[in-house]
């Protein structure tokens, strides 16, 4: 092909094209900017899933990854939790204990799950003195935890028993030199045991109290030791010159022992369970969450938005926004909600949420006829004290406004995937949550105008709900399930029991997805506000 | 308005803007659409989807070159994003029945623009999307290789195939025509 009369074509072809003009349809401005309307929303709505699912998975990866468990952290925390406790129970007594060569003792002591209750503020401590330290003793202390454990529990039973024998506390000193026996052996044993884990500068200072076991000392004159464990609260200052031996530490130890024990060693029968769990001390077992059932019922109210792609029916979602109006909403249902520690809140369940609205339709040329029939009696003029029955017709005509109601009603069954922040305080708690609905079901039975401006009925189920001009839609016009809505709210529980709240929680719902299908051209999407009212209850 | 107004109203969302800017080059783009689609609706569709795209990213427009040619870009775009690469598949079909016709130019120049556009609609997608851009629209066998996906050589065949093809057309239409 000769290269010049192609491009004496191609240039043909540029010359009578490139400046040709072609005409547009007329609605083609209008059509264009419901589009564009469209994916403006769209685009809005894309946005907040993104940042929803974006706040899930954050959320999800910060507790899967980054605050899982950690058996060093939990050792110190523990003990901080227990020690702080036993402060606040009696000083006294952890004045003594704050002894650095008893640490070690402490720590064992601390790992035992009757001490469970204490261990509930777990977490909340936020002491952070001599952090390094405790965290090697921390990390000692689980590493020599199984291997002493027999030991020690078979030491704190006897200590129990011997102590429930006395049936008297430390003051009156009955049983002091068995208890002196038991005390001296197991802490000597255990402190040989621990110190060799210690590393030199740590373990220095446990020996150099080993040492001088019968020296004063006070606990303000430890900072920064081993013995600082538990020295977080400035003391009394007539705690400072107590001193502490061998025998006052197996007495303190004891009187530490009663104390932490006294909720399952107050009976004979709580004996049983004592002896259970010294047996098979499990490791810490520490609530980091709690588990709420929820029962909820909101009463909303729906603002429903219908819009089109097509120009050729916004006259008809005029008529329908004229003709309809939202009526009531609400949902109702049960979620399971887990408290943890930090904050975070999750939440699932199961709802079911209505929407009802009005549609009004006004016949204004109604011509109703009403007949009645007369009945007469008519005495016989042939045959006197005779009656005859006539019987008579009477027909009225009405012409007026004929109004008929329709409730029209979207009925749907959601599964909550909620992500929230609750902030406790005494006696109640707020918090904020976000989250989506799944729509695992839904169904609509509703009257309204059809494009001819005759009242039809449409549903999930019938084919009569044809609303399209185009004649586009050949079967249902709603669908069958209407993808996720977005959720939010502000809830404010307020405790009414130990573990009932009740619940206050302004809530605002919006549907992505439209109800009707595509083929209808129409999307009826609805955005809800609402309260909700509920009944909270604390599971564990 | 000239372009820097109605770009600065654009940029406003200034809607009257926003309306000159479309009555000033929609009908052409729709030219470019339709000799792209392979329906006039379908080249509604582009012409909106690109349009669209205009609005929305006209604060991207660099005053490098003229407003026409930033939109033309956009709307040819948008018009290859319609077609899939199958296109260039299946278009051996029937070209066996095409022998070569020394067409002269004159032949073509006494068409008018809507049976040129005639013809171009009957071309199979591939030849006319390649005839398109590159003996309308100007762009080299590299460029449209790289904006199709397919190889150069490719590319150049379908354009000979496109030219044999719309000169047995026109052939056809001038032995019908005497």
């Amino acid at each position: 092909m000769n290269p010049k009369r192609n491009q004496e074509i191609d240039r043909l072809f540029q010359e009578k094209l490139g400046s040709h003009d072609s005409a547009l349809p007329n609605d083609f401005w209008d059509r264009m900017q419901v589009e564009r309307a469209s994916r403006s929303k769209q685009i809005s709505r894309n946005r907040m899933i993104w940042l929803l699912l974006f706040l899930f998975v954050s959320t999800a990866g910060y507790r899967l990854f980054y605050n899982k468990k950690d058996p060093n952290r939990q050792a110190v925390v523990l003990q901080n939790t227990i020690l702080q406790t036993q402060e606040q129970s009696n000083p006294t007594r952890i004045a003594a204990l704050d002894l650095p060569n008893h640490s070690e003792l402490k720590n064992k002591l601390s790992n035992n799950n009757m001490l469970l209750n204490s261990a509930e503020n777990i977490g909340t401590t936020s002491e952070d003195k001599n952090k390094h330290t405790e965290e090697a003793l921390g990390a000692l202390f689980v590493q020599k935890k199984q291997a002493h454990d027999k030991s020690i529990h078979k030491t704190l039973k006897d200590r129990v028993i011997l102590q429930e024998k006395t049936d008297h506390h430390i003051k009156t000193n009955i049983t002091a030199s068995s208890s002196k026996h038991l005390s001296s052996r197991s802490i000597a044993g255990e402190r040989a045991s621990i110190s060799n884990e210690i590393p030199a500068s740590l373990s220095e200072q446990v020996n150099n109290k080993n040492a001088h076991n019968n020296v004063q000392t006070t606990p303000s004159s430890h900072k920064g030791k081993v013995g600082d464990l538990a020295n977080r609260q400035p003391r009394p200052a007539s705690l400072l010159k107590e001193t502490a031996t061998e025998t006052d530490l197996s007495q303190h130890t004891l009187s530490f022992l009663k104390t932490s024990y006294k909720p399952l060693a107050s009976s004979k029968k709580t004996d049983e369970k004592l002896d259970v769990s010294i047996h098979n001390c499990p490791d810490f077992i520490i609530k980091r969450y709690k588990t709420y059932l929820e029962f909820v019922f909101a009463p909303e109210f729906a603002v429903r938005n219908l819009s089109t792609n097509q120009a050729a029916l916004n006259e008809y979602i005029g008529i329908r926004n004229q003709t309809e109006r939202s009526n009531y909403a609400f949902h109702t249902g049960g979620r399971i909600a887990i408290a943890y520690k930090s904050g975070i809140v999750l939440k699932t369940g199961m709802l079911y949420s209505q929407i009802s609205e009005h549609f009004q339709h006004r016949n204004n040329e109604t011509i109703t006829e009403k007949r009645y029939e007369l009945i007469e009696e008519i005495p016989s003029q042939d045959d006197p004290g005779r009656m005859y029955q006539v019987w008579d017709t009477v027909t009225y005509v009405y012409k007026g406004q004929r109004v008929r109601n329709y409730f029209n009603r979207h009925h749907s069954i959601d599964v909550p995937l909620m992500i929230g922040y609750e902030k406790r305080f005494h006696g109640f708690s707020v918090a904020v949550n976000a989250g989506v609905n799944l729509n695992l079901w839904f169904a609509s039975k509703s009257t309204f105008f059809s494009p001819e401006m005759e009242p039809l009925n449409y549903s999930t189920d019938n084919i009569s709900g044809q609303v399209n001009l185009d004649n586009l839609a050949k079967g249902k016009t709603f669908k069958s399930t209407v993808g996720i809505n977005l959720f939010t709210s502000f809830a404010c529980n307020y405790r009414i029991s130990s573990r009932s709240y009740l619940i206050f929680e302004p809530s605002f719902r919006m549907h992505l997805n439209s109800f009707t299908l595509p083929e209808t051209g129409i999307d009826q999407s609805y955005i809800i506000p609402g309260v909700i009212f509920g009944l909270r209850y604390e599971l564990n | 308005m000239n372009d820097q107004q109605l770009i600065e109203g654009c940029l406003r969302k200034d809607k009257r803007s926003e309306k000159a800017l479309f009555n000033k080059y929609s009908q052409r783009m729709y030219t470019i659409c339709r000799r792209y689609a392979r329906h006039d609706a379908e080249a509604e569709d582009i012409l909106q989807d690109a349009l669209i795209k205009v609005y929305d990213n006209i604060k991207n427009f660099r005053a490098e070159g003229s407003l026409e040619a930033w939109i033309r870009r956009i709307v040819v775009n948008t018009a290859l994003k319609m077609v899939s690469k199958s296109s260039f598949q299946k278009e051996q079909l029937g070209m066996e029945n095409y022998q070569e016709a020394a067409t002269e130019p004159r032949a073509f120049r006494n068409l008018s623009a809507e049976e040129l556009m005639g013809l171009i609609a009957r071309l199979p997608d591939g030849y006319r999307i390649v005839f398109n851009l590159a003996a309308i629209e100007g762009y080299t066998h590299k460029e449209i290789g790289a904006m199709l996906g397919i190889q150069e050589s490719t590319s150049r065949s379908q354009l000979t195939k496109a030219r044999k093809m719309l000169q047995s057309l026109v052939l056809k239409q001038e032995k019908i025509t005497l």
